[in-house]
């Protein structure tokens, strides 16, 4: 099932692009991202507004003020977090939504890759089997005997092999490719970075951990596994950055030193101030209380 | 750490492995290599070789003899002599071994740097054979090198409209003439001649090819992936006969009687069995239509001619050409030619959980002996 409505329909995609640039796998893996990107693209747009909204609602006066006002009891908090998600239109998984489907098709694209690779004669005979030859049973589409043998070499790369580059003088090869990946994921993930509403800003702070894993992660998935795929990766992350980009959403300050951000700065006064507010919170408490009472 | 830092942790490292575990990475796998010779079959899968006692289905060795190498792949089907079997692996190396598993050579041949797919072969006490790396080797079988063919060699020695590379089969020799034949994935058939060590002509075949090609009386036959079956005259190139088969040809041909026995792959699900006329190619018998594609070379026994197909089933065509599918399918999928030995039919299976099962000559497969694929 998974294999005929995905995998199957990926592979002749990719094949044809490959077909029609005159065998050149690498070019085809990156005009494929670029087409799934675009076909993906509301989702991405859909998953920005989510978090743009998710951002809107941390810095809302009425979200800080529950957070404070509930800090000990997590049940009620929940229950008055959902009633503002409710009351301002925001569902709290609708930026997680989009990047959960987007995780099979990830899967399908590297099924799709290493069949496409297919650099062993069982891979090959998997290859074949995929292959359609019409389109509807009566357009032409492939034919083995142009696409085969699958064109491997893109710039100095083997795209069927984890990729390394031999300098003369080092006895081990350097993984360039993985080391671009992990500066592109990074970067990827630092520019579409919201800035932080506030110190308690919780989705900030998990995108700063997810800043820092998720390269590291790829990096090390693409250190391991065929170079086409760490290409994917690269083409993905760069097409993503400029979708961003076109959407307005790329937040190129992050990439500044911190201490050059206004952001940065503009948050630690408010910490101080925020300081000053938990002292004058304390002394309300006493007052909410008895209004409680 | 808190709860919410694990959690996109922890997902991302699910994310990671899956995509890691989806196929083991880069270590490829396609189906095993057999050898038969006497009593002793030699199997080359993944990361080792063993040798398996036919007798008593006992393995005397294994080679890695600890446990296997998952750097070192071992597809190619060893070759055996009278006091050596060779293999060769997915890193471009070669080990002698003696006929107690143990390597003879101080190191293994390793001027090769590509996969061995398929075996080299051997003739005059040497072995030949084309690399990965797209060079053609004859290594001595003291493990050095006679001499090679690289790309840049060939090209000079081929005209300019001539590609060369992408070799994933074994060569055949007419032992005649000390003149090899190459088939190639990038649509060529490539004649080299042993004594002048040169590649004499490259021929456009217009597909690939990935079987190793057949001489038999002064012609050489071969198939290819858009189904065409081959017939050329080692006398004369220009002398050839083309059948297309209309399935794809994943297998060399058989040769009984006075006839060619070829299976194809129609579709997914499908193929097709032949007995052609050796002179035309023409039909000698109405083609019989199968229940998956046939993936083997036919095994010739006393009274027909036994052929492998993907799901595990076997057809066994009589002087007649009239197949008929056997009583037995083993669990598993069939892409090693079988080997017809000691009146039973041995087979390597992958993606069972055997690696080495026979048949009766009846067609009867064996419950008793079952040689474990782990």
């Amino acid at each position: 099932m998974w294999d005929a409505i995905i995998i199957t329909p990926f592979l002749n995609i990719l094949l044809g692009i490959y077909h029609v640039i005159g065998n050149n796998f690498g070019i085809a893996i990156i005009l494929f991202t670029l087409v799934i990107r675009l076909v993906t693209q509301p989702l991405t747009a859909k998953q920005i507004k989510s978090t743009a909204a998710m951002q809107s609602l941390q810095s809302d006066k009425r979200w800080i003020d529950i957070q404070a006002k509930y800090k000990g009891d997590k049940e009620k908090l929940a229950s008055e977090q959902m009633k503002l998600y409710k009351e301002m239109g925001v569902s709290p998984f609708a930026s997680c939504l989009p990047t959960l489907i987007q995780f099979p098709i990830i899967i399908a694209l590297y099924q799709t890759l290493i069949l496409g690779l297919a650099n062993n004669p069982l891979d090959l005979y998997k290859l074949t089997g995929h292959v359609w030859p019409t389109l509807f049973g009566k357009i032409p589409y492939l034919n083995l005997s142009t696409i085969l043998p699958i064109n491997h070499q893109f710039l100095w790369m083997d795209l069927g092999a984890p990729e390394r580059v031999f300098i003369p003088g080092i006895s081990f090869g350097i993984p360039i490719l993985a080391i671009i990946v992990v500066v592109t994921t990074y970067l990827q993930q630092k520019l579409m970075t919201p800035p932080k509403t506030g110190p308690k800003d919780q989705s900030s702070q998990m995108m700063g951990m997810m800043n820092i894993y998720m390269p590291l992660i790829m990096g090390w998935i693409a250190l391991s596994l065929q170079a086409g795929l760490a290409l994917y990766f690269v083409a993905s992350n760069l097409i993503g950055i400029l979708q961003y980009a076109i959407l307005g959403k790329v937040h190129w300050r992050n990439l500044l030193p911190k201490s050059m951000r206004k952001d940065v700065i503009d948050a630690k006064l408010t910490n101080s101030g925020n300081g000053r507010n938990k002292s004058s919170e304390k002394e309300n408490k006493p007052g909410e209380l008895t209004a409680k009472k | 750490m808190k709860i919410q830092k694990i959690i996109p942790l922890f997902v991302l490292m699910i994310a990671g492995l899956l995509l890691a575990a989806c196929t083991g990475g880069v270590t490829a796998t396609t189906y095993p290599g057999l050898t038969i010779s006497g009593d002793v079959a030699y199997i080359a899968s993944a990361g080792q070789v063993r040798a398996v006692n036919l007798t008593d289905g006992t393995i005397p060795w294994r080679f890695p003899a600890d446990k296997a190498d998952a750097t070192r792949m071992y597809y190619a089907a060893p070759v055996v002599t009278a006091d050596h079997v060779y293999i060769a692996n997915y890193l471009g190396e070669i080990y002698a071994l003696d006929l107690s598993g143990k390597a003879t050579w101080n190191a293994p041949f390793s001027v090769s740097k590509g996969r061995w797919y398929s075996a080299p072969i051997l003739f005059n006490s040497e072995l030949y054979g084309a690399n990965g790396d797209d060079s053609f080797y004859a290594i001595k079988l003291d493990g050095t090198l006679d001499w090679q063919i690289n790309a840049a060699t060939a090209q000079k020695q081929l005209d300019s409209t001539t590609p060369w590379g992408d070799f994933w089969s074994s060569a055949a020799v007419d032992d005649a003439t000390g003149i090899i034949y190459q088939l190639s994935i990038n649509h060529f058939l490539y004649a080299i001649d042993t004594k002048q060590q040169k590649v004499l002509w490259g021929m456009d075949i217009k597909a690939p090819a990935i079987t190793q090609p057949v001489i038999q009386n002064g012609f050489i036959y071969f198939g290819t992936l858009n189904g065409d079956l081959y017939k050329i005259s080692t006398t004369n190139r220009k002398d050839v006969t083309i059948r297309n088969l209309g399935g794809e040809i994943w297998a060399k041909p058989a040769f009984w009687n006075t006839n060619i026995f070829i299976g194809t792959k129609t579709g997914k699900t499908s193929g097709k069995l032949y007995m052609l006329n050796i002179t035309d190619l023409s039909n000698a018998a109405t083609p019989t239509d199968t229940v998956s594609p046939v993936t083997t070379a036919g095994a010739v026994l006393p009274d027909g001619v036994v052929f492998g197909t993907e799901n595990g089933s076997f057809y066994k065509m009589s002087a007649a050409g009239e197949a008929f599918l056997w009583p037995s399918t083993i669990p598993g999928s069939v892409y090693t030619d079988p080997v017809f030995s000691g009146d039973k039919l041995w087979v390597a299976v992958y993606g069972g959980s055997d690696l080495l099962r026979y048949f009766t000559a009846s067609g009867n497969l064996s419950e008793s002996f079952k040689i474990s694929a782990q």
